[in-house]
């Protein structure tokens, strides 16, 4: 008896991926089900812009598609993932910094004036005035839900230097909202 | 700036709240935590944030567009209904086109041979309520269907949490930590509260009483392998709010959520000059594998067949049967030639009934799934074989004919 697809392991559906169209489809489907999240939440708060972080999110499912091979070793998936859509924003912002589009522009704006939630707004924004390594480093932590050995062997720095960029990204943060978490605080 | 790791007490709170804190640090922590109002109020502000980043359902949401996209490209089929209104959305035409007319051509079919006889046979004729039922099928399927939309639509967690087509991950139903005889860390699924008993930290605060609540940490668990593979996590790490929405959204997706093996299935024939009334079966099938499913059916058909007379049992006559029946069988999905949502089967079975040794039943047919909400309707042709003897001697007699029905696969 064939398993139901939500039994097999993130390993298994990546194999699954090599075989026929119809078992690929349910395997891709099942892997974007469980990661496609983390995925967008990377790309969306890393770029800041929507359009862009929508391409990148698309591009990293197609070469992670690409990539399915039976004879590659696969051991966490879901770093492989969050690896290629890291490794493509980064070089999309090597290479080109746009300036934010109007509809972008737009959308943040009604974003900001219709959310109830004023916190997560600075939030988002503080986030975009943290440095590339900072923002990077936070959003793998906070928005992935990485370890700080995942992220350190995702970006190729010492455990050490990921402990402290952590807590120093939070501190900035921290740093950037001081005076709206004060000021909540007094009402509290 | 150089990377170097000084144990501050604010770096090991960070520690702390990522899961990530040795357990040589931890008492040292807690103490510190009971008495240092500053530790305390970066405790607050840093859970603040972390609260703040778990309502951000928009990063965790992947817009429509962007999921149809991918699957366009890769040649998949969307796993979900897609939200209309946006025109990068819009299935091909011929597509939807071909899905409506076969699904009117299907309702039509089954209310005009069959609906009203067959609802005859439960209900005593009562035809609106059979109609009001089928227009309840379609209701329910086309919440299913916006069932994304307007998740997306909702920005507010809480609202989401309250849509009703959200579906609630079960949660911790108790979760207590207790690190430190001074310092205690308590949330449950009925109170969502923090209590710190020395320093009453959060536990009062009503903007804070959430920050903590065990709900999120196994929902976490689900959407990251990554961190339910990680179980040595600490308690704040525990109460990491990852996103209620996101949960929900992932959950209306219904290619996305695991169907069970089990179809319920009622299918009818017209009616023929044989029948008394409606030919009908109705059975549960149990699926084995993608292609392979057993079903155990009970129905009532009528056969023509040759039997003695009342009055003379030496004389043999031609008597239309009414027989009800139970049998089993195997079906093969043809998956190979599945065209868009019209899935072809084929199935053979067995059976016996109140009259006659026992029957063999065939069936070619179509499951056609138009919505997403497990509801398929079917169309084909069946026939059956039953073998019976009178006076010592074997007869077969035979009827075939369209069926048309309705499916349900929870």
């Amino acid at each position: 008896m064939l398993k139901s697809l939500d039994e097999y392991s993130d390993t298994e559906l990546f194999y699954m991926l090599c075989d026929d169209k119809k078992t690929a489809e349910k395997a891709f489907s099942e892997i974007f089900a469980r990661h496609s999240s983390k995925v967008y939440a990377f790309c969306r708060r890393f770029l800041g812009n929507k359009e862009e972080a929508q391409d990148l999110f698309q591009e990293t499912f197609i070469k992670f598609h690409q990539s399915a091979s039976k004879d590659r070793a696969m051991t966490n998936l879901s770093a492989f993932l969050v690896t290629i859509a890291r490794n493509l924003c980064v070089n999309y912002k090597r290479k080109d910094k746009p300036a934010i589009s109007f509809e972008d522009y737009m959308a943040h704006s009604d974003d900001m004036t219709g959310d109830k939630n004023e916190l997560l707004e600075l939030v988002k924004s503080s986030l975009e005035l943290l440095p590339d390594e900072y923002r990077e480093i936070f959003i793998l932590r906070e928005y992935d839900g990485m370890s700080y050995n995942e992220i350190a062997k995702m970006i190729n720095q010492p455990l050490n230097t990921v402990k402290v960029r952590i807590h120093r990204a939070k501190q900035k943060m921290r740093e950037i909202l001081q005076p709206y978490l004060a000021e909540m605080s007094k009402y509290e | 700036m150089k990377d170097y790791i000084n144990n501050t007490n604010s770096e090991l709170l960070t520690q702390l709240l990522d899961g990530e804190l040795n357990a040589m640090h931890e008492e040292s922590l807690y103490a510190e935590l009971g008495s240092s109002k500053e530790l305390q109020e970066e405790l607050r502000q840093q859970l603040l944030i972390r609260d703040a980043i778990g309502k951000d359902t928009e990063a965790f949401t992947p817009p429509a567009a962007a999921v149809t996209g991918l699957f366009d490209k890769l040649g998949y089929a969307t796993p979900y209904a897609v939200p209309t209104g946006n025109s990068a959305l819009k299935t091909p035409f011929w597509h939807t086109m071909f899905k409506r007319a076969s699904v009117s051509i299907a309702v039509l079919a089954l209310l005009t041979f069959g609906g009203y006889n067959l609802i005859g046979v439960f209900n005593n004729g009562d035809a609106d309520s059979a109609i009001a039922d089928s227009n309840s099928i379609v209701s329910e399927s086309k919440q299913s269907n916006d069932a994304y939309q307007q998740v997306n639509e909702i920005k507010n967690a809480d609202d989401i949490a309250a849509t009703k087509n959200a579906k609630q991950i079960p949660t911790v139903s108790s979760y207590v930590v207790e690190k430190a005889t001074k310092t205690k860390f308590v949330a449950t699924e009925k109170t969502e509260n923090v209590i710190s008993p020395k320093t009453e930290l959060l536990a009062t605060n009503n903007s804070s009483r959430d920050l903590l609540a065990t709900n999120f940490a196994d929902n976490r668990a689900l959407v990251n392998p990554v961190y339910a593979s990680n179980p040595n996590s600490s308690a704040f790490n525990m109460n990491f709010t990852m996103n209620p929405g996101l949960n929900n959204v992932e959950f209306t997706k219904s290619e996305f959520t695991k169907a069970s093996n089990f179809t319920a299935y009622i299918k009818a024939m017209p009616m023929s000059s044989l029948d008394n009334s409606m030919p009908f079966a109705g059975g549960v099938r149990f699926e084995t594998s993608e292609y392979f499913s057993f079903a155990i059916e009970v129905g009532q058909q009528s056969y023509s067949a040759t039997v003695t007379s009342d009055n003379d049992d030496n004389i043999l006559i031609n008597k239309d049967m009414s027989v009800i029946f139970g049998a089993i069988s195997i079906r093969y999905d043809l998956n190979q030639f599945e065209i868009l949502n019209v899935h072809p089967y084929i199935q053979a079975g067995v059976g016996a009934g109140n009259f006659g040794k026992y029957m063999a039943r065939y069936n070619i047919g179509a499951e056609i799934k138009p919505f997403d909400n497990g509801v398929s309707l079917m169309m084909g042709f069946e026939g059956s074989n039953l073998f019976y003897s009178t006076q010592n001697k074997s007869y077969d007699t035979r009827n075939s004919g369209l069926i048309f029905g309705i499916s349900y696969k929870f």
